[in-house]
């Protein structure tokens, strides 16, 4: 890497130029977990996540270079915005399960990628649609629990083998893909049902 | 020179800044902490701000305009849909503007007429021309008023470091101060806005969780619901009364209202203009019924905020208040049923946001005083408050950003053309949390043009969302295929532009400004014509109760004062205005007591004076 102002040589790791001190643009080649300094896997600690977010923006963030030079202010600014983004991602189960489907090289949203389901799972699907259509209107709050601790311990449950496929040797990309493209089904039930108890 | 931090509130801003590793406030119009946001443009050309402008007499109230602040990145049409009807509010064009006669400036000149005083005072203060500073907003004001902001800022000749959000700047300067680790929520109810934020302090860093609020509720509409029952009771249609009537039962109504976080009752009194003298006793307890509803609209902004953060109330570590409105005993106790548990209030409310805001423009600072000190060195992390996206076929909004994402944030989104041979695509970006186009604010449209034409759903469109850390958004779009490339900074759709505000601020540089002096001298002159008019007119009234001796020195006070008036030491005049108070103590105080044996009958002198003195005590 050479630093753009002085073009001197500089260590993958730094990020502050040894030779002239200048602030160094984000690499856009690192995945969100490089760019947290973590391994990859689906089985992270989310405190550690959260504390090496805080510790990166300590060093990152636009605050603490406010008095650099334009170019560099964009900079922090540009890794502050990639932070943010890589610590979004792998902060929730399921947005973290897609991406690293992704990094396995199949987009989850591209639409091209048309991920085929088990007509049983579609199946249970419409039922469940059907019997929420019922739900609504009169008192039911009894029948919608029900319903709802189904749907949320299926949900677990998917995405408890989506992450031990993720993390294991085994399972082919489009079982994970299909795991994925199930949990989404499941959680727009889910957020039916917590709208129906609004 | 030193950066400063400035609250730019609904009704009272403050500037202040970081001295010896300590936030401070720098003093104001004449000695105070706080310099009223009240603007009046003088017939004789010159503008007054503060104390001098709010107290304007009955024939200057059509000059002066308050709570600019609710104005601010507001159209004619919002303001009226909203209740601050002012039959002076003209749209012209794209700009909102206060039709005053001579004048008919808009909110950002008015804003930036209130920090060019703040800013008078703080270079005098410290001794040199200050040039930067960090502003506060509500943590809600949406990129329109948060760009209104940024360009009153710009007009009164300051860079501004950065706007951070009122409810975060509170928690930096609790945090600061108290070492504090935990989750907390920052319940912040001022004179025109409300917001609430949930933040995580640790490490000393301060994440916020969630933000939320309203923008239109503030304690101004506790006086708002107040008068109209007043008018009721009164048997005034509010129809017949006029604006500076209701003005003046506006003031009544916030005399009640602080009255009544000491006191259990207090006395309403007004003369209405057919001279009638009309006068109410009311309790705490009433007068808690009378907000209650109006109060009770924190709910649905708190529950979200919760929601938003992932947390229930149970899982916090402390309450905070921030914001005049929240002295009420009512509101205190408010808060503490919503959040279960005694709120904190030690910082005190109306200054906790500009300290909190000199923190950061320390911490800002090449020279930063704070980031040497143990557990001083800090870092903001806050979120969007609103979600932004664009406007999708069928009047729908499709979110990009959803609200409270940490910024700064980027996210794209890619489109196709839905006609065969199109070559252009509409982009209209939206802030709001509404599924149709038509609740939502428009920030901005713009068009991409020189799409190479193809069969419909062949192009590639993509369009990317960067907001920073002032929460201001840029939004660019592409054609993936050919590279053709726009980048618009979301301008306002109703707003000045950035070469306006350039413009104006070199037409004000050209009219090289009045001596700071001069204009020091000018406020100070207007408050001691002030003092001068209620003295002499109680003297008239109530000679016999004074004492030979104080007559003696209150003659020589006025005799000095108006000599002063004539000369060009302002700090002369403001000292002989706070004597005159000094020595008549005793006579003012025989004269209440005189009042009160009387009845409530007497002249209307009177209750000017006494209007005045629940006033003066309420700033205390």
């Amino acid at each position: 890497m050479k630093c753009w102002r002085c073009q001197r040589e500089y260590g993958d790791r730094d990020f502050i130029c040894p030779e002239c001190g200048a602030l160094q643009g984000p690499r856009p080649d690192l995945s969100h977990f490089d760019r947290l300094e973590m391994s990859p896997s689906y089985h992270i600690d989310t405190a550690d996540l959260a504390d090496r977010h805080r510790r990166l923006q300590r060093q990152f963030h636009p605050d603490r270079h406010a008095s650099r030079s334009a170019v560099e202010r964009r900079f922090s600014l540009e890794h502050a915005t990639a932070l943010n983004d890589a610590f979004r991602v792998l902060k929730d189960p399921v947005k973290r399960a897609e991406y690293m489907i992704g990094l396995r090289g199949l987009d989850m949203r591209d639409e091209s990628n048309q991920i085929k389901l088990p007509p049983m799972f579609l199946m249970e699907m419409l039922e469940l649609r059907e019997a929420l259509d019922e739900l609504s209107g009169s008192d039911t709050h009894v029948e919608r629990g029900r319903i709802e601790h189904d749907v949320a311990s299926r949900y677990e449950r998917t995405l408890d083998a989506l992450g031990a496929g993720l993390d294991g040797t085994d399972a082919s990309i489009v079982v994970l893909a299909q795991y994925a493209a199930q949990l989404k089904y499941l959680k727009r039930i889910l957020e039916d049902l917590h709208a129906l108890a609004d | 020179m030193k950066a400063v931090g400035i609250d730019l509130g609904t009704t009272n801003s403050l500037v202040a800044f970081v001295q010896n590793g300590h936030a401070q406030i720098i003093d104001v119009d004449g000695g105070k902490s706080t310099l009223p946001s009240a603007v009046q443009y003088r017939e004789e050309g010159d503008i007054l701000v503060g104390r001098a402008a709010r107290d304007a007499a009955a024939d200057a109230v059509s000059r002066t305009i308050l709570s600019v602040k609710r104005l601010l990145g507001r159209t004619a049409e919002e303001t009226q849909k909203l209740g601050f009807g002012d039959a002076r509010i003209k749209q012209d064009g794209a700009l909102l503007r206060i039709d005053l006669g001579q004048q008919q400036p808009t909110p950002v000149e008015v804003s930036a007429e209130i920090l060019k005083e703040l800013k008078r005072y703080a270079s005098d203060a410290l001794g040199g021309e200050i040039s930067k500073a960090v502003i506060t907003v509500p943590a809600y004001f949406d990129d329109t008023q948060r760009q209104a902001t940024r360009q009153a800022g710009r007009l009164a000749g300051l860079e501004v470091l950065r706007l951070v959000n009122e409810p975060t700047a509170a928690a930096l300067a609790y945090g600061l101060d108290k070492r504090t680790e935990g989750r907390f929520a920052i319940f912040d109810l001022g004179g025109g806005t409300f917001d609430i934020s949930i933040l995580h302090l640790v490490d000393g860093v301060f994440e916020v969780l969630s933000t939320g609020g309203d923008s239109q509720l503030g304690g101004d509409d506790f006086d708002s619901s107040f008068a109209k029952v007043l008018l009721d009771r009164f048997s005034l249609a509010e129809t017949a009364v006029s604006q500076a009537f209701k003005q003046r039962l506006l003031m009544v109504a916030e005399a009640a209202k602080i009255e009544l976080t000491t006191h259990f009752e207090a006395q309403v009194e007004i003369e209405d203009e057919t001279g009638t003298e009309h006068c109410l006793t009311i309790s705490r307890a009433q007068y808690e019924a009378i907000v209650e509803p109006t109060l009770r609209r924190v709910i649905p902004p708190c529950q979200r905020a919760f929601r938003d953060a992932g947390i229930r109330p149970e899982q916090l570590d402390g309450v905070v208040l921030v914001g005049g409105s929240t002295r009420s005993p009512f509101v205190h106790r408010f808060v503490a049923d919503l959040f279960e548990r005694q709120p904190l209030s030690d910082i005190d409310p109306d200054e906790v946001v500009a300290l909190g805001a000199a923190s950061q423009a320390d911490l800002l600072s090449a020279e930063s005083e704070l980031r040497l000190i143990d557990g001083g060195d800090v870092l903001l992390l806050d979120v969007t408050p609103l979600s932004v996206g664009l406007e999708m076929m069928g009047g729908l909004v499709e979110k990009v950003i959803p609200r409270c994402s940490q910024i700064p944030a980027s996210r794209s989104q890619e489109f196709t053309t839905y006609q065969d041979g199109q070559t252009a695509m509409d982009i209209h970006v939206l802030q709001g949390e509404r599924e149709l186009v038509a609740d939502c604010r428009s920030l901005a449209r713009f068009q991409l043009r020189g799409i190479p034409p193809k069969p419909a759903g062949v192009a590639r469109i993509r369009v990317n969302f960067q907001i920073d850390a002032d929460s201001i958004l840029t939004v660019s779009a592409e054609e993936l295929s050919t590279g053709i490339q726009q980048q618009v900074i979301v301008q306002p759709s109703h707003g000045l532009t950035d070469e306006q505000i350039e413009d104006m601020l070199q037409a004000s540089l050209d009219h090289a400004e009045a001596d700071v002096n001069a204009r020091f001298l000018r406020t100070a002159v207007v408050e001691a014509e002030r003092a001068l008019l209620a003295m002499k007119a109680a003297i008239r009234a109530d000679k016999d109760l004074l004492t030979e001796d104080e007559a003696d020195v209150i003659a020589g006070v006025i005799s000095d004062l108006e000599q002063a008036m004539h000369g060009t030491d302002h700090r002369l005049v403001q000292d002989l205005t706070d004597m005159l108070d000094k020595v008549s103590s005793g006579f003012a105080h025989r004269r209440m007591e005189r009042a009160l044996q009387v009845g409530l009958k007497d002249v209307s002198i009177d209750h000017l004076e006494q209007e005045l003195e629940t006033e003066e005590q309420g700033e205390e």
